[in-house]
């Protein structure tokens, strides 16, 4: 075994336990349940409801909750995804235990108090409106509301979707949430420790299971988004489709020729091209995000503005060489090589572990999980990877997102017809 | 918490740190006294430049080969230019530090800095500057602000460098430049985690030929202190309007530093720091709001920022966040928790050997001392309330605040 785990069900709850002695402790808790259930026309429910549960708990406001946590240098996060919600905990050994008395309080009575809804509404709202300030994230925004085409997975929140959630729909909707027999409790620490937070947060935990009913989404056809930021000396560049979930047999192989592709590095066939190459950008990556449901492909990447045709193009060109041609051997090797050797370096911290166990419980992986993800590694050729290839990658149903100036507009005119995004404020 | 090291020399005249812990791999280090600092007008963001082409081939490996080397170690490998230095780290499994180090050699004692290689990475780095800077207003407004505060120091050019200093960047004030500061003497060695027995007879072994000085800088120009506010606003295409707030600050190793950390978790660490609490969540007039401090050599530059939060007013913020600034005061409680936040933070760090490299490096390179860290931690338990204010007076004030304003075209 790579690293000690113990793996237990305890009041319908499932755990993985990492002993280690040493000065921090970290545990990870998600619950099945996130962003893709929020009701159309209230956009933003789940996330505002993770958000809130430290705004105020058991009659105790937010200012001091926060500063009880902080006063003993703990961190304790919740936040949403598309399928969970979660809450990220690190505390010093010696104060671990306040720190967790504190999320049991809140996690099973939070107040939602309506001065602390408007005010993190208002903040939501503001911050919608900045992300436009920022090209990087105002792509990725775009691109997050256009992947999944009518499909939940890409309804994001807007000013009007956050003014429209009240208290009631946050109770309602923290009535569905950690549900015991639904949720997944990773920790890395020591021992008698991990009793300890284990009885708090089980006693936080509501009876109960749900279910996470939304269908997969299907690739759409290849679409051209652009929004215009007038004084962009430079573009940037989002493409992808919607991709496999993490239950997918072949996950490992689409990870190695994902590496082949873009995802490693100097040693990546993109990076190799449009980097090294042609010169066109800094840096340009491919990932897949697999989820319970679904998962999402994407490319990234920023180039100058007279050269957005060309590196579109070019980036389409190597996605298909990829599908028609294959991986090499040696290619696979190389790759084979990165995951065998980087997956026990990964491990060095508290935090890096109980974020490896909780992934392993939400997506039951498997307590052998990560031996089988090196064994099945070591042994995969060119001849398995290279039949799975066009499963997983569609250069035909490539979205494409670019923002950029007027240039950049004209350039992807020229590649076929092109949606124009505004922001919240209609430019 | 644990930490100790030991110090050795090399027959090359390099010094070399080791730092032993547990851990499932070894971070080799090597940092080179080649900052922004020590460039000149006309060259500014050459030991950026330099950093990057050290990635384009040496006399036995081609271009990326050492990055792909390194990746099919699955090991983490990157480099990065500051002020004060430039730093190569390999992060990998101990059985690798032969061949690691082998490389490193090779293209610290024989890199080939191939012309078209050269011309095709100033455009890379062109593109690199526009995503951090040109490109955006924050990269922008930390541009601008650094040029405010510093006016006669280095520290006023970016690191990254002008634009127009890239675009005329060549080959040959590189090759200089690197002749000059890629010296034994003036490099150090950091190696923290499972450090193998031989590495020293490793570093021997493959960097023994390396030879040089340490160069003789001359003595860079001090900053005069600032006798009243100064001001620079900007016109940018955003929705969001936001304010910056520098002051000079004194370097690391200063006895202030320490004081100085504690007044910057106070105002800035978490949703309990005052600046969040009085800006963003009970005045709303923010929707985000913190700081930090930029901790360099010879001074330090100690910032704020508030992001304007839809329908409030830049200028209300901006002077709401300069009152709370420049308002000395502290509390015990805040005392206390500004001294587990330091610990919290220090026992993550020492959690990962390439954060305890650097931070015993940074002590190294500025103060010749490695445990300044854990020495800063000894001071901000022993500080005293007084100290604190009498030193925040004394820097954040209104005679010495510089401020960056970015508000919205039309």
């Amino acid at each position: 075994m790579m690293f000690e785990r113990k793996f237990f069900q305890r009041n319908g709850a499932r755990i993985a336990v990492h002993p280690r002695k040493g000065e921090s402790f970290s545990m990870r808790l998600i619950t099945l349940g996130g962003k893709a259930e929020d009701p159309e026309g209230m956009e933003g429910l789940t996330a505002l409801a993770a958000s809130l549960i430290l705004h105020g708990c058991m009659g105790r406001p937010y200012s001091r909750i926060v500063e009880s946590l902080e006063s003993t240098g703990t961190s304790l996060y919740f936040s949403a995804g598309l399928e969970s919600a979660q809450a990220s905990f690190w505390a010093l050994r010696d104060f671990a235990e306040e720190g967790l008395a504190i999320l049991r309080d809140c996690l099973s009575h939070p107040d939602f108090p309506p001065e602390e809804l408007e005010k993190e509404k208002n903040r939501a709202i503001s911050e919608l409106r900045r992300i436009w300030d920022e090209p990087e994230e105002a792509a990725s925004r775009i691109f997050a509301g256009k992947i999944f085409p009518s499909h939940p997975y890409s309804r994001l929140e807007t000013p009007s979707s956050l003014s429209r959630i009240g208290r009631e729909n946050l109770e309602r909707r923290m009535e569905e949430l950690f549900l015991a027999s639904s949720t997944f409790i990773a920790l890395a620490g020591e021992e008698s420790l991990v009793e300890r937070a284990l009885e708090l947060v089980l006693d936080a935990l509501k009876e109960g299971k749900r279910a996470f009913d939304i269908p997969s989404p299907q690739p759409g056809p290849a679409r051209h988004y652009f929004h215009l930021k007038e004084d962009a000396e430079q573009v940037q560049i989002r493409m992808g489709h919607p991709s496999f979930p993490r239950n997918f047999p072949y996950y490992e192989e689409a990870l190695l020729m994902n590496y082949i592709l873009g995802g490693g590095g100097f040693s990546s066939r993109l990076m190799e091209r449009i980097r090294a190459k042609e010169g066109l950008t800094y840096s340009i990556r491919s990932s897949f995000s697999p989820m319970l449901r679904a998962g999402l492909f994407s490319i990234t990447t920023f180039t100058r503005p007279e050269n957005t045709a060309r590196t579109i193009e070019a980036i389409v060109d190597e996605v298909r060489r990829m599908v028609r041609e294959g991986v090499r051997e040696e290619e696979v090797e190389k790759a084979k090589s990165y995951y065998i050797g980087h997956f026990p370096l990964s491990l060095e911290t508290t935090s890096q572990v109980s974020s490896l166990l909780s992934s392993m419980l939400f997506y039951e992986l498997g307590e052998d999980y990560p031996e089988r993800f090196l064994s099945k590694i070591r042994g995969l050729t060119a001849r398995q990877i290279n039949p799975v290839i066009a499963r997983v990658l569609f250069p035909e149903n490539l979205v494409t997102v670019v923002v950029g100036n007027e240039q950049a507009l004209k350039q992807l005119e020229k590649m076929g017809e092109v949606e124009q995004v505004l922001n919240e404020g209609g430019k | 918490m644990e930490f100790s090291y030991r110090l050795e020399k090399t027959a090359f005249s390099s010094q070399v740190l080791l730092i032993p812990k547990e851990a499932p791999l070894v971070s080799f280090q090597i940092w080179v006294r080649a900052g922004s600092k020590y460039e000149r007008p006309g060259i500014t963001g050459i030991s950026h430049m330099l950093e990057h082409m050290m990635f384009k081939g040496s006399e036995n490996y081609g271009p990326q080969e050492h990055a792909r080397r390194i990746q099919e170690m699955g090991g983490e490998f990157n480099a990065f230019t500051a002020h004060d230095k430039t730093v190569y780290f390999e992060n990998i499994a101990p059985e690798y530090l032969e061949e690691v180090i082998k490389m490193e050699a090779d293209r610290f004692l024989r890199p080939r800095f191939d012309p078209e290689e050269f011309l095709r990475e100033r455009e890379v780095v062109m593109e690199e500057r526009k995503l951090r800077t040109d490109n955006s207003p924050y990269g922008k407004a930390e541009e601008e602000l650094f040029s405010l505060v510093f006016q006669a120091h280095p520290y006023h050019w970016p690191i990254i460098g002008w634009s127009s200093d890239i675009e005329n960047f060549n080959r040959d004030v590189l090759v200089e430049y690197f002749n000059l500061r890629y010296t034994p003497e003036n490099s150090f060695f950091v190696l923290a985690g499972k450090i193998p027995e031989n590495a020293l007879e490793l570093l021997e072994k493959y960097f023994g030929p390396w030879e040089g000085k340490r160069p003789k800088d001359l003595p860079l120009p001090e900053e005069e202190e600032q006798k009243g506010p100064r001001r620079s606003e900007m016109e940018m295409q955003v929705q969001a309007p936001f304010v910056f707030l520098g002051y000079l600050a004194p370097g690391y190793c200063h006895r202030d530093f320490p004081l100085l950390s504690i007044i910057d978790r106070v105002l800035t660490e978490g949703e309990s720091s005052r600046l969040w609490q009085e800006l963003v969540h009970e005045k709303g007039l923010a929707s985000k709001a913190g700081g930090g401090i930029y901790p360099m050599a010879d001074y330090s530059l100690f910032f704020f920022y508030g992001v304007s939060a839809a329908g409030k007013d830049i200028r209300t913020l901006e002077e709401a966040l300069t009152q709370e600034v420049e308002r000395a005061f502290l509390t015990e409680k805040e005392l206390y928790k500004a001294r587990n936040q330091v610990l919290a933070e220090t026992v993550s760090s020492l959690e990962r050997a390439y954060y305890t490299g650097l931070s015993a490096g940074d002590g190294y390179l500025n103060c010749a001392d490695p445990s300044t860290f854990v020495k800063h931690l000894e001071a901000i338990k022993k500080a005293k309330i007084e100290d604190i204010m009498e030193c925040w007076e004394r820097h954040l004030n209104g005679r010495r605040r510089n401020t960056v304003l970015i508000k919205g075209k039309g």
